[in-house]
C-alpha cells in the first residue's frame, strides 16, 4: 500500500508539471501566433493544470 | 584601499583543468568515476569472496547493502519479476551514492554526479530499461494506447489528455529524474564551497572579522553532514523511481 502511494505521488508531481508545461507552451504558442492578448496563455495554464488534475484523480483516484 | 572584494563561487568552480595533457578524460571528476568503480567493485569482491554461514564483518556490510536494493526497494516496488532488475537497481545505488558521497570526504570533495553528464548518463540506462521492457512485454501499439488513452474518458477528452501523457512518460520523468540529483549534488556543493570560501576570506580581513570566519567554517562543517544526508536520500531516490518506473511498465494496467 505505501509504494502505491509513493508511486502515485511521483506520478501526481510530474503529471502537474507536464500539464502545465504542454498547454501553457501550446497557449504561448497561440499567443505569439495570434500576437496581441495574453489570453492563449492563459487559457492554456488553466487547461493544463485541470487536465493534470482530472489524469491525476483517474489514474489514482477513481478506486 | 586595493582590496579585492570576496568574490563568490560560481559554476566556473566545477570545472578542473586535466591533470596531464588537454584530454577531458583526464580532469578531476572523470577519475573520481573511475575510482568510485574501482572501489565499488573491489569492496564487494572482498565482501562476497570468502561468503560463509556466519559472515565476518565486512561480508556483513555488503550483505545488508545488497539486501537493502534487493528487498528494500527492488522486492517491494517491483514484486514478482523483481529477480531481473536487482543487478541493474544494485549498480545504480552503490554507482551514485559513492559518487555523491565523494562529496564529503576529504580531498576528495567533489559530488561527481554535480555534472550533468553523469547523471543525464545513468538516466539514459534507466529510460532505455524501462521502455524496452515495457515494449517487449505489451508490444508498442499496447503500450501507446494504455499509455495515452485510459478508459472512461469521453473521447473528445484525449486531444486534451493524451499530450500530457505522452510527454510524461517520455520527456518528463526522464528530465526530473537526472535533473533532481544534478540540482541538488550542485547546489549541496556550490553551498559548501560558499561557507568554505567565506570563513578564509574573513580570516584574511580584520581583525574583527576574523572572528566571525570561526562561526563560517562550523557551518561549513555541519552544513557538510547534512549534504551525507541529503547525497544518500538523493541515491535512494533516484533507485526508488527508476524501479517505480519499471514496475510502472510491467503493470498491467486495467
Amino acid at each position: 500500500m505505501s509504494q502505491n502511494n509513493e508511486r502515485a505521488l511521483w506520478s501526481i508531481l510530474a503529471y502537474l508539471v507536464t500539464g502545465l508545461l504542454v498547454w501553457g507552451a501550446i497557449g504561448y504558442g497561440i499567443d505569439k501566433w495570434v500576437g496581441k492578448h495574453h489570453y492563449g496563455i492563459i487559457g492554456g495554464l488553466v487547461l493544463g493544470l485541470g487536465s493534470s488534475l482530472y489524469l491525476a484523480w483517474l489514474r489514482f483516484g477513481r478506486e | 584601499m586595493a582590496q579585492p572584494g570576496f568574490v563568490p563561487p560560481s559554476s566556473a568552480d566545477f570545472f578542473f583543468n586535466p591533470a596531464v595533457g588537454s584530454s577531458i578524460l583526464a580532469t578531476k571528476p572523470v577519475m573520481l568515476l573511475l575510482f568510485s568503480v574501482i572501489l565499488i567493485s573491489a569492496f564487494f569482491i572482498v565482501s562476497a569472496r570468502k561468503a560463509a554461514v556466519v559472515p565476518s564483518r565486512l561480508q556483513f556490510a555488503g550483505e545488508m547493502v545488497y539486501g537493502f536494493v534487493r528487498d528494500g526497494i527492488s522486492r517491494d516496488v517491483i514484486g514478482e519479476e523483481f529477480q531481473r532488475f536487482v543487478p541493474l537497481l544494485f549498480a545504480i545505488f552503490t554507482f551514485i551514492l559513492t559518487n555523491n558521497l565523494f562529496g564529503v570526504i576529504p580531498l576528495m570533495q567533489f559530488p561527481t554526479m554535480s555534472h550533468i553528464g553523469f547523471p543525464v548518463s545513468v538516466t539514459i540506462f534507466v529510460y532505455v530499461v524501462y521502455h524496452f521492457v515495457a515494449i517487449k512485454k505489451k508490444g508498442l501499439g499496447r503500450y501507446l494506447k494504455e499509455m495515452c488513452f485510459m478508459p472512461g474518458v469521453p473521447k473528445p477528452v484525449y486531444v486534451i489528455l493524451a499530450p500530457v501523457e505522452f510527454l510524461t512518460y517520455f520527456a518528463v520523468r526522464p528530465l526530473t529524474l537526472a535533473m533532481r540529483l544534478f540540482g541538488n549534488m550542485f547546489a549541496g556543493h556550490l553551498l559548501l564551497l560558499l561557507f568554505t570560501l567565506g570563513g578564509q576570506y574573513m580570516l584574511k580581513s580584520a581583525l574583527f572579522v576574523k572572528f566571525f570566519s570561526i562561526l563560517s567554517f562550523g557551518l561549513a562543517i555541519g552544513l557538510s553532514f547534512f549534504e551525507m544526508g541529503i547525497q544518500c536520500l538523493q541515491a535512494y531516490i533516484f533507485t526508488l523511481l527508476a524501479a517505480l518506473y519499471i514496475a510502472g511498465a510491467l503493470a498491467d494496467e486495467h
